[in-house]
């Protein structure tokens, strides 16, 4: 299962697959292509949305307060068409497997905040396939990076073999819950992912809050570097 | 933070003059930006005064030049975008390469969904540099170049 927890001394994800089902999980990528009009998602930290409502450009606080610049966005983000199902914060933190080691988020989060912007520059886009890498410090899993190398390249193979568009993706060793697969680690509500580089929020761009009742509502619009964001109530 | 660095934003240039820009895309329009009570060369742009800015919406292909700035920095023999650089010497990075592990390995710590931060001193940096990406090429190319069309018998 792609969700399933890590072994001592074997590699998750892509890793517990057969070349075979790397190759049919490579396939859907032909599919979920991402144009200049694809809406992108990008869960934000439950900080985010105070300091872009407050034009912050900041070095931040080490250890506390990461650096932050209102008028540019990246990481990880999904197609809005992939996430529609998703209504609480809950599924979210399932879908986007945001429980990785020091994460802010809670299934328990009264409000979790997105953002929608709409792709404009597919370059600025990549899809994420490898293997997962070990973490630090190491957890027992996998025995060496050696076995995560050839799991990483066979995971590529299996994209070159399917046909996906080679500009689109690359390599990439991440700690687990990353997966490898270019689907995030949980077998309902898994989603395919990508990176998007760290470049200025395109105008239009939203932020949405999702509450505990699966109610949706929009909060914010981005009008531009000069206006920043502009409150929806 | 200081001023000139670093450097994160959209540029257009306009007569020889550049100024920050906001790309309107499905318009494939640009708003360039002059901050100062002092108006800019061109006298199309119009004052602001809420925000103390000129502004001027023009087509991008009346520019010179449109591109997006992004400040690059290798860190520990790794490729990072430099965020901020802070009055008391250190840098904030963001890592970019394919092995988050390795930056968690070497401090960075996750601070969003995938991304990985680390504040280091600015003097740790090596190979700064900014990478621009070209927003006009695409449409210069259609039309320089333009797709050939399905032949019809």
């Amino acid at each position: 299962m792609i969700d399933q927890q890590p072994a001592p001394g074997s590699v998750p994800g892509a890793g517990a697959m057969t070349q075979r089902e790397r190759e049919l999980t490579a396939r859907i990528h032909t599919i979920v292509t991402v144009d200049a009009n694809t809406i992108l998602v990008k869960v934000l930290a439950p900080n985010a949305l105070a300091r872009y409502m407050r034009r912050d450009v900041s070095p931040g606080v080490w250890g506390k307060e990461a650096p932050f610049d209102y008028r540019i966005v990246g990481g990880t983000v999904a197609r809005m068409v992939d996430v529609a199902q998703l209504c609480t914060p809950a599924e979210f933190l399932r879908a986007f497997r945001l429980d990785f080691t020091g994460s802010p988020f809670t299934p328990q989060l009264p409000m979790l905040y997105v953002m929608e912007l709409a792709t404009v520059d597919p370059s600025l886009v990549v899809l994420p396939l490898g293997a997962p890498a070990p973490p630090f410090p190491p957890q027992g899993y996998p025995p060496n990076m050696s076995d995560v190398r050839v799991t990483g390249q066979r995971m590529i193979d299996a994209a070159k073999s399917a046909g996906v568009d080679p500009n689109s993706y690359r390599l990439e060793h991440n700690p687990w819950p990353y997966t490898g697969t270019g689907i995030t680690a949980d077998a309902e509500l898994g989603v395919p992912e990508r990176w998007r580089r760290y470049a200025p929020v395109p105008p239009g761009a939203a932020i949405v809050g999702y509450d505990q009742a699966g109610n949706k509502r929009p909060v914010a619009i981005y009008r531009g570097p000069v206006t920043g964001w502009e409150a929806l109530q | 933070m200081t001023d000139r660095y670093p450097n994160n934003r959209n540029w257009a240039v306009l007569n020889g003059v550049t100024y920050g820009a906001t790309l309107r895309s499905v318009a494939k329009t640009v708003e360039l930006a002059h901050r100062g009570e002092t108006p800019p060369p061109d006298d199309r742009f119009v004052y602001n005064e809420r925000y103390s800015v000129w502004t001027l919406q023009v087509p991008m292909t009346e520019c010179e030049q449109v591109y997006t700035a992004s400040s690059r920095a290798f860190y520990a023999g790794h490729l990072c975008q430099v965020i901020a650089i802070g009055t008391d010497g250190n840098a904030q990075l963001y890592y970019l390469e394919g092995n988050r592990g390795e930056a968690e390995r070497l401090g960075f710590e996750q601070v969003d969904p995938g991304t990985h931060a680390k504040t280091v001193p600015v003097r740790e940096l090596h190979g700064y540099y900014e990478e621009r990406r070209d927003l006009l090429f695409d449409g210069w190319r259609e039309q320089t170049f333009p797709r050939e069309t399905a032949a019809t018998s």
